[in-house]
């Protein structure tokens, strides 16, 4: 007997391509919140690379090299997202902040994404971490 | 096609299988389509605003003068913008804080791009629709204390 209906066929695929569709909404925001962290990681580097003491710089043939240190990059990094008008991601934490060479400032950020549209039942998150290398260039 | 009779002669195999693709077709999955490409619309736009104020806030703190800061930051926009598809039918707004004092150094700068997505248009037809959305985002950065002088 061949006795059937295609409408649970046509049914279990239109619930697929619901699925497929809230997977891709989800794919796209995690990637905007990622280019946003790194955005945010990369300006608060550039911010820490300024917290030089200008008396220290020192002079080295033709190149001028402005030394940072461990505490000064961490105090500007931490001030630079105390003061920022507008955090573009939510909870960001300040995991690292320091100079690994004396010249360059390292900061590391992290947050959690949390899938929009369905967090209530499905609870899914991707913890997300960004890390900027910045130099002060003194001419 | 549908009148003619079933050659089987199975009583089971009787049926109206493609009438009832049609009408489950038109009815579930064209709604689904529509959707789609509506959210496909909307990520695009929200895509394109975050990268065009992230790309503009940038542009505007690396400037020395306001009059070549503003002309920049509408390029950049207006680049970002234009590499996903949105030419027109959008605003940059530039805020400076504290007001006023826009590329004083250890000042920020806040850009924010909006679009409207009109929700009734589908991509690759003309149709028009009153229904719009503002889709926005906002890009803050900080002009450095030791910004230099051309």
């Amino acid at each position: 007997m061949n006795r059937g209906s295609l409408l649970p066929l046509a049914a279990g695929l239109l619930a697929l391509t619901v699925a497929l569709t809230l997977a891709v909404v989800s794919a796209t925001s995690l990637t905007i919140t990622r280019h946003r962290l790194v955005a945010l990681a990369e300006s608060t580097a550039l911010a820490a690379a300024d917290s030089f003491d200008p008396a220290l710089i020192r002079r080295t043939g033709t190149e001028a090299t402005a030394p940072l240190s461990d505490q000064g990059v961490r105090e500007r990094a931490a001030d630079f997202l105390s003061a920022h008008p507008a955090l573009p991601v939510e909870a960001v934490v300040l995991e690292r902040a320091d100079t690994p060479d004396g010249i360059q400032a390292r900061v590391v950020l992290a947050t959690t994404w949390r899938a929009p549209l369905w967090s209530e039942f499905v609870p899914l998150s991707v913890p997300l971490r960004a890390e900027s290398l910045s130099r002060s260039v003194i001419r | 096609m549908w009148r003619r009779p079933c050659p089987s002669n199975n009583p089971g195999d009787r049926g109206r299988a493609s009438l009832e693709f049609l009408v489950a077709g038109v009815l579930l999955f064209v709604p689904v389509m529509v959707g789609s490409l509506v959210l496909m619309t909307l990520q695009t736009a929200s895509l394109a605003t975050d990268a065009a104020a992230r790309h503009a806030v940038r542009v505007f703190t690396q400037s020395t003068s306001l009059e070549i800061a503003t002309t920049r930051t509408t390029q950049a926009a207006a680049t970002a913008l234009g590499q996903f598809g949105i030419d027109e039918d959008y605003s940059l707004q530039v805020q400076c804080v504290p007001q006023g004092q826009c590329l004083r150094p250890g000042s920020w700068v806040e850009v924010t791009v909006t679009t409207e997505v009109s929700l009734g248009r589908l991509p690759g037809l003309p149709t028009q629709s009153p229904l719009q959305v503002p889709i926005d985002a906002t890009a803050a950065a900080q002009v450095s204390p030791y910004r230099g002088i051309p």
